[in-house]
C-alpha cells in the first residue's frame, strides 16, 4: 500500500518523519504542530488527512486590514472592540474543516465565536478586536493553510437575491395549495353543487388570495418583459406575462359577473412551477466565484509614503505621483515607474511568461506584476482604474446582453411563438366576433390562457439546469446555462500554453554535460534552495534526492544568476555569460548553467511539464474543431507543441494579452464560434472577447479569472465529452419544445372553438409542464450514463 | 351552514401563520446551509469535554498558585 501524508493525504516522494506519522511536507508538519500543541487532534479524527497542502508559498500581507477605512469596509459589526466578519474561505471541503474553524477559539482566545456556511465556503467570525486584530486573524487562519478572502461585493448581493427568490417561491406555493383547495368544488359535477354564498365566498378569498401572486411572486416576468419590450427584444417572458394578465383579468370578470369560477388555480399553479423552474436554474454553484475582476487580485490597501513616513491606504486613494512601497510577494496595484535601482518582477500573471523580468531605475512597471526579491518604491503614474490593467479590462464586448438571456434558442423560438399566439388570438377573436360576438372575447382570453408558455418556460431551465449540475460533478463548472449552447457551437478552440496545457507548479528538467555526482548534486541543490526564481525552484525539486549544506556569501544577480560559497567551494547557477560557459544552441532562457570554482559542468534544460494525456486531449478536439495555441511565453517548446496541432501556422508565441484579445476578435471576424482556454490574468481579455472563455484551474475554488466556465485542470481531457454531452442536451431542448407545443396545439382546439373549461385548464397546464420537467430530467439523465458522466 | 365560514377562515390563518413561519425561516437564513449544521450536531460533545478539560487544569493551576 502505498504511503498518503498524515494532514494531506497526498502521495510523495520524500517524507518527512514527525510523531511517527509521515508526511509529505514541512508545511503540513507546522499545522500539524499548531494543531496538536491546542489539543485539537479531532480534526484527524474526523475524517482521514482533512489537510490542505499549500501550493506555493507566497507571503501574504494583511497590514492593511487594520486601517481605519479598510477595517469599516470589511467588518460587517464593529463597536470599538467586539468585531463581526464574513470571510470566503475556499479550501473549506469537508466536516474535519468546519470543525477546525468553527473550534478557532481554541487556537486563539481573541476569537468568540465562528460558524461556518459550507455551502457558500463561508465563515462568519466574531472576535475581539482588541486581542486579535483583523489582519492577525487572516494570518492565523492562512497559518493553518485555510486561505481567507474578502467578500466581494458580488458574493455579498448574490445571497440576497436567492432569500428572495426562496420566499417567492413558498408564496406561491401556498396560494396554489390554497386556490386548489378551494376550487375543488368546482372540478367536482353539477351534482354535488354547493351553497351558492360558500361558492362565493371561496372565488373572492381565492382572488385576494392570488393578488400577492400577480404582484410579488410572479412580478418579475412583467417587469422582465416590458424591459425587453422597450429594447425591442421578445423574450420568453413576454407570452407568459401576456397569459398571466390573461387569466387574471379574464377570471376577475368571471368572478365580479358571478357568470363562472375563473381560473385563479390554473394561475397560481403557473407562477408556482414557473419559480420551481427559476428556482432551480438560480440553484448552481454559490461557492464559485465567475466574475472576478482584476480588483480582486490586488490587495485592499498598499503602503503609501507620504513626508518620510509611511501609511496605508486603500488603492483606489492612490494618486499619480504617489510614491508607494510593495513588498516581496505583493502585486504593484498600478502603473508605475521604479524609484529602487533595480527591480525582479514577476509577469506571469499578466503575460504569462514564466521568467521573472529585470527593471531598471526609471522604468515603467505596467499594473499587475509580482515583487521578487526586496521590498521596492514606486512612483504611481496612473490611478488604479486607469491602468494598463483596467483597461484590459474595459474591452467588454456585447457579453452584457448574453448575460439576461436564459438560452438564445429558446428566444428565437419564443419571438415566433408569441407572435404565432397574438395572431391566432387576433383571428378567434374576429372569427367569433362575426359569428357570435358574446364569445368574442371569452375565445380570445382562451387562447392566450391555453397558450402561456409554462412548459416551454421549463423545458430549458430543466434539461440545461441538469446537464450543468452533471457537469458541475464532474467539476466542470458553467457560469449560466447558455453557455451549454455555445459549447455545441463551438468550431473553433483557442488554448493558452503556460498554466493551461502545462502544468504552472511542475517542470521537466533535463541534464547535458559531465556526470554530476551526489556531492556536486547537493552544492547546487543547496544553490538553488536559497533562490526564489522558478527556474532555481525547478531545480531544487528536480534534486530532491541530494542532500543540503550550508550556504555562505549568497549573491542574487538580477537576470543574470545566483552565486554562494558552499562547503568552500564557489558555486554558481545561471546564465552562460555568468556561469562562464559557451552557448548551446537556442532557447536560453530555459537554461541553467553550472560552475564550481571556476570549472563549468554542464547545463539543465527546464522544460515545463504537460499536464498527462494533453496530447489526447488535443487530438480528440481537433477531430471536429480548429485549434489554435498561443503563448504569453518564449518559443522554447515550439517543437513539442508543432507535433501536436494539425495546422502548424495556427502555434503563435510572444503573445501579450492584447494579442491574445485581437487574435481571438479576428477568428470571430472570420465567422468562428470561438471557445477559449486560459488561466491566468493574461488571458482574462481574450477570454471575455471569446464566445466562449472557460478559466482553467488546479483548484477551481481559488480565484480563476473572470470567464463563462470553470474548468478544473484535470478534466481538461474530457473536453470532447462535455462538448458531446452539450450537444445531446440540446437535442433533449428541442424535444421538450416540441412535446409542449403538442400540449398547446391541443388545448388551442378547445381554446379557438371557445370552449376552454376552468377544470381542462387545471388539468392540461400543470400535465404538460410536469411531463416536461419529467421528460427533460430523465431523458439528460440517460445520456450523463451513457457518456458516463455520472 | 355558518361553521364553514369559519372553518375556512380559521384553517387559512393557520396556514398564514405558518407561511409567516416559512418567511421568517427563510429571512434568518435556514435554508442557506443544508450541509453544515448536520455536522455540527455532531462536534458539539467533544468540544464541550475539551471546554471542561481545560478550564478543569486552569482551576488546578490557580489552585496550585494559592496553596504554593
Amino acid at each position: 500500500m502505498s504511503k498518503t501524508c498524515y494532514h494531506c493525504g497526498s502521495p510523495s516522494q520524500t517524507w518527512v518523519q514527525h510523531d511517527g506519522k509521515d508526511f509529505c511536507c514541512d508545511g503540513c508538519v507546522m499545522v500539524y504542530d499548531i494543531l496538536k500543541e491546542k489539543e485539537m487532534g479531532t480534526y484527524y479524527d474526523i475524517n482521514k488527512a482533512p489537510g490542505i497542502r499549500k501550493k506555493a508559498v507566497s507571503a501574504e500581507y494583511y497590514d492593511y486590514l487594520d486601517q481605519e477605512d479598510i477595517k469599516k469596509s470589511v467588518l460587517d459589526f464593529y463597536d470599538g472592540s467586539v468585531a463581526r466578519v464574513k470571510l470566503y474561505i475556499p479550501s473549506i471541503h469537508c466536516s474535519s474543516c468546519i470543525w477546525l474553524i468553527e473550534n478557532l477559539q481554541q487556537l486563539h482566545s481573541g476569537v468568540i465565536n465562528s460558524s461556518v456556511n459550507f455551502n457558500r465556503r463561508e465563515a462568519s467570525i466574531t472576535f475581539n478586536e482588541e486581542e486579535i486584530k483583523l489582519s492577525e486573524l487572516m494570518a492565523l487562519l492562512s497559518s493553518i493553510n485555510y486561505k481567507p478572502h474578502i467578500k466581494t461585493e458580488e458574493q455579498k448581493k448574490a445571497v440576497k437575491k436567492s432569500r428572495k427568490l426562496i420566499v417567492k417561491l413558498g408564496v406561491a406555493g401556498f396560494v396554489f395549495g390554497n386556490v386548489m383547495l378551494l376550487s375543488f368544488p368546482d372540478y367536482l359535477s353539477e351534482d354535488v353543487a354547493l351553497h351558492p354564498e360558500l361558492i362565493g365566498l371561496f372565488k373572492w378569498i381565492s382572488w385576494f388570495l392570488s393578488i400577492p401572486v400577480m404582484v410579488y411572486s410572479g412580478n418579475e416576468y412583467f417587469i422582465t418583459a416590458w424591459k425587453n419590450l422597450r429594447k425591442k427584444l421578445i423574450s420568453i417572458d413576454l407570452p407568459i406575462a401576456i397569459g398571466i394578465l390573461a387569466i387574471f383579468l379574464r377570471s376577475t370578470y368571471e368572478i365580479v359577473t358571478s357568470t363562472g369560477p375563473g381560473y385563479l388555480d390554473s394561475l397560481t399553479g403557473l407562477v408556482f412551477f414557473l419559480l420551481i423552474g427559476k428556482w432551480y436554474q438560480a440553484k448552481t454553484y454559490e461557492a464559485l466565484s465567475f466574475d472576478n475582476d482584476f480588483s480582486s487580485y490586488f490587495p485592499l490597501g498598499i503602503t503609501r509614503i507620504k513626508d518620510n513616513e509611511e501609511s496605508i491606504v486603500p488603492i483606489n486613494q492612490l494618486e499619480s505621483g504617489d510614491k508607494i512601497s510593495v513588498r516581496n510577494g505583493e502585486i504593484i496595484p498600478a502603473d508605475a515607474t521604479l524609484l529602487s535601482l533595480g527591480a525582479s518582477i514577476d509577469y506571469s500573471f499578466i503575460t504569462g511568461e514564466s521568467v521573472p523580468v529585470r527593471k531598471n531605475k526609471g522604468d515603467l512597471i505596467y499594473a499587475g506584476g509580482r515583487v521578487i526579491g526586496n521590498a521596492l518604491f514606486l512612483k504611481v503614474e496612473k490611478k488604479v482604474e486607469t491602468g494598463y490593467l483596467a483597461e484590459l479590462w474595459k474591452e467588454k464586448t456585447d457579453k452584457e446582453s448574453k448575460e439576461s438571456m436564459l438560452s438564445v434558442t429558446l428566444d428565437a423560438v419564443s419571438k415566433y411563438f408569441t407572435i404565432a399566439i397574438l395572431l391566432i388570438a387576433t383571428l378567434t377573436g374576429l372569427y367569433w366576433l362575426w359569428t357570435d360576438p358574446s364569445k368574442a372575447v371569452l375565445a380570445f382570453t382562451s387562447v392566450l390562457i391555453i397558450a402561456c408558455p409554462c412548459a416551454l418556460a421549463l423545458s430549458v431551465p430543466f434539461a440545461f439546469g441538469h446537464t450543468s449540475r452533471i457537469m458541475g460533478k464532474n467539476n466542470f463548472y458553467l457560469k449560466l446555462t447558455a453557455v451549454i449552447e455555445g459549447l455545441t457551437k463551438t468550431n473553433t478552440i483557442v488554448f493558452d500554453k503556460t498554466g493551461t496545457l502545462t502544468d504552472p507548479d511542475a517542470f521537466e528538467v533535463e541534464y547535458y554535460g559531465k556526470e554530476l555526482d551526489h556531492f556536486n548534486s547537493s552544492l547546487i541543490k543547496s544553490l538553488a534552495h536559497q533562490s526564489r526564481h522558478p527556474l532555481s525552484k525547478a531545480l531544487f525539486q528536480h534534486l530532491k534526492d541530494a542532500g543540503e549544506f550550508e550556504v555562505l556569501d549568497f549573491k542574487e544577480s538580477e537576470g543574470a544568476g545566483v552565486e554562494a560559497v558552499i562547503m568552500t567551494h564557489k558555486v554558481r547557477l545561471g546564465s552562460a555569460s555568468y556561469t562562464g560557459n559557451k552557448k548551446e544552441g537556442m532557447h536560453e532562457a530555459a537554461k541553467v548553467y553550472i560552475s564550481v570554482d571556476g570549472n563549468q559542468l554542464g547545463y539543465f534544460v527546464i522544460h515545463n511539464f504537460y499536464r498527462p494525456n494533453w496530447k489526447e486531449m488535443l487530438a480528440s478536439v481537433q477531430e471536429s474543431s480548429d485549434v489554435h495555441v498561443l503563448s504569453g511565453d518564449n518559443d522554447a517548446e515550439r517543437e513539442v507543441l508543432e507535433q501536436e496541432l494539425k495546422n502548424k501556422s495556427n502555434l503563435h508565441f510572444f503573445q501579450s494579452p492584447k494579442d491574445k484579445q485581437k487574435y481571438v476578435a479576428d477568428l470571430k471576424k472570420q465567422g468562428k464560434y470561438v471557445m477559449m482556454l486560459g488561466d491566468g490574468m493574461n488571458d482574462v481579455a481574450a477570454l471575455k472577447e471569446a464566445n466562449v472563455g472557460i478559466a482553467v484551474a488546479d483548484d477551481v475554488y481559488q480565484f480563476s479569472p473572470s470567464s463563462d466556465a470553470i474548468i478544473n485542470a484535470s478534466e481538461l481531457v474530457r473536453l470532447l465529452k462535455f462538448i458531446r454531452f452539450a450537444r445531446s442536451a440540446k437535442k433533449i431542448v428541442y424535444l421538450a419544445i416540441s412535446i409542449s407545443f403538442l400540449y398547446n396545439v391541443i388545448g388551442m382546439y378547445y381554446a379557438v372553438a371557445g370552449q376552454l373549461s376552468p377544470l381542462f385548464a387545471a388539468v392540461l397546464m400543470p400535465l404538460s409542464s410536469a411531463s416536461v420537467v419529467v421528460f427533460t430530467s430523465l431523458s439528460v439523465m440517460l445520456v450523463a450514463k451513457k457518456r458516463q458522466l455520472v | 351552514m355558518e361553521i364553514i365560514f369559519v372553518l375556512v377562515i380559521a384553517s387559512l390563518l393557520i396556514a398564514l401563520f405558518f407561511l409567516s413561519l416559512f418567511i421568517w425561516a427563510v429571512k434568518s437564513g435556514q435554508y442557506e446551509d443544508d450541509y453544515s449544521p448536520s455536522v455540527r450536531i455532531l462536534f458539539d460533545q467533544q468540544e464541550n469535554k475539551k471546554k471542561k478539560s481545560n478550564t478543569k487544569s486552569k482551576i488546578s493551576n490557580e489552585a496550585r498558585d494559592v496553596l504554593l
